[in-house]
């Protein structure tokens, strides 16, 4: 029982001593990178996110696929951890705990004022798949809400002001931060707390809804067609900002003249890019098959890794 | 005055640039680096040799500058890029509204101001939007 509770401390603290380290890496990284693109050269949103989620992950898996077997397989019995050992622990779960609170937090504000705007369900036919939500109450135009089955909200005064066309390509935009789970990945950040990534938080943001708006347009008449939606509803009366937890038509993050200048030069991608995912799952099947081949060498290694990090 | 090592903000907001430190700045900017001579010899800035000398030693004493000796002369480098003095002249600006006696009253003139910019901004783009609506019905009708 001892050895257990040693095991889960010791391998909190290099939880603590790796997440921190990675995540103070990824903040320079960011910041560095910002100095030098000065916010001209596009990034995607997918690798924005990465970067945001990416020591979280990663400290995550070495700690439960290695720290802890190794702590398991390779430590004596004799009760050996110092003060420093007690503090890193308190230091992870502190991370740990902040990032339950906040994600609590966002859902709970999300809920509330969903509450507060939601009239009725209603279906949206013309291309949309899932039912969509109607509200009012001075709710934002359109918003993706919901975590695993996310849906669409519309708001009345969204369906009364945009056209047929305009509203369709609208919600096809919401749709586009579904397909992307958008709003999983906002629960994901908020999960995964840590000073100094603001800036890298915001630019995923305004990556992600340039992103759905590429995925909403195929054509020109609807590249135009949102482009005349975000004008309109740019227009409309000062609407609330989106909740935490929902992705939004209007993002206030993201700038509408920017969004429609990019959409009046819209081109028809080329087929090159678009899927790069397939590509990452081969490397991580590759560096997965590479590691589990030499399992005992990486247990061993992580050991000693844990014996130099942790006091 | 700031030193030469100061941080960029400390730099730009203690002391903002007049027109012709501006041009000279934008000037040694623009080449990387600069001495007097060679900013006289671009026929750019037309002024006499010593009031550019000074203007650069006035830059250099104000932070905005770096400086190598070269021979008997200095090698300037501008340590900000015009853009990055833009921000921060900008930023100056605001503070300075917000800090007076009249902030909220000032605020509402700049809100005001930021507003009737957007509408302009908007409805500039609207008529764009409009005009290639009506171009794409245009080509249409023409296939058919």
């Amino acid at each position: 029982m001892i050895f257990a509770a040693r095991a889960v401390l010791v391998s909190l603290a290099f939880f603590a001593v790796v997440y921190c380290s990675l995540s103070t890496l990824v903040a320079l990284v960011w910041g560095a990178a910002e100095r030098l693109r000065k916010g001209l050269i596009p990034l995607s949103a997918s690798l924005l996110f990465g970067l945001r989620i990416f020591s979280f992950v990663l400290s995550g898996v070495i700690t439960v696929c290695f720290a802890l077997p190794s702590f398991w397989l390779m430590e004596r019995a004799t009760f050996d951890e110092e003060g420093g050992t007690f503090i890193l622990a308190a230091c992870a779960l502190t991370v740990i705990g902040a990032g339950v609170s906040r994600v609590l937090r966002d859902q709970s504000s999300t809920t509330h004022a969903l509450q507060e705007w939601l009239l009725r369900t209603w279906s949206v036919e013309s291309g949309v798949t899932k039912p969509a939500l109607g509200a009012a109450n001075g709710a934002p135009a359109l918003i993706l809400v919901g975590i695993t089955r996310p849906r669409v909200m519309i708001s009345d005064a969204a369906a009364s002001a945009l056209s047929d066309d305009e509203l369709q390509v609208a919600v096809r935009h919401e749709l586009g931060h579904r397909r992307s789970w958008d709003n999983l990945k906002k629960v994901l950040i908020s999960a995964s707390p840590f000073p100094w990534m603001s800036g890298l938080e915001n630019a995923w943001r305004v990556a992600a809804e340039l992103a759905a708006d590429d995925a909403a347009v195929e054509s020109r008449q609807e590249a135009l067609d949102l482009a005349a939606a975000l004008i309109k509803l740019s227009r409309a009366p000062k609407q609330p900002p989106e909740p935490a937890l929902a992705s939004g038509l209007m993002c206030a993050s993201s700038a509408v003249a920017v969004r429609v200048q990019r959409l009046l030069h819209w081109r028809a991608a080329g087929p090159g890019m678009r899927r790069m995912w397939p590509w990452a799952l081969v490397v991580l099947l590759a560096m997965t098959g590479t590691i589990a081949s030499h399992y005992g060498a990486t247990l061993a290694l992580t050991h000693r890794l844990t014996e130099l990090l942790v006091p | 005055m700031a030193s030469p090592d100061s941080s960029f903000e400390d730099v730009v907001l203690a002391d903002p640039l007049g027109p012709l430190e501006r041009q000279v700045h934008r000037a040694v900017w623009q080449r990387g680096s600069a001495t007097v001579r060679e900013i006289i010899q671009d026929r750019t800035i037309w002024q006499r040799y010593s009031t550019i000398l000074t203007t650069m030693d006035r830059l250099f004493r104000k932070g905005f500058f770096s400086r190598v000796q070269e021979g008997k002369a200095f090698r300037y480098v501008a340590r900000f890029s015009p853009e990055e003095l833009e921000r921060l002249a900008a930023v100056r600006g605001i503070r300075h509204l917000l800090k007076s006696e009249h902030a909220s009253l000032h605020l509402s003139y700049f809100v005001g101001v930021v507003g009737e910019h957007d509408e302009k901004l908007l409805d500039e783009l609207q008529a764009l939007v409009e005009r290639q609506r009506a171009e794409l019905r245009l080509k249409k009708g023409e296939r058919k």
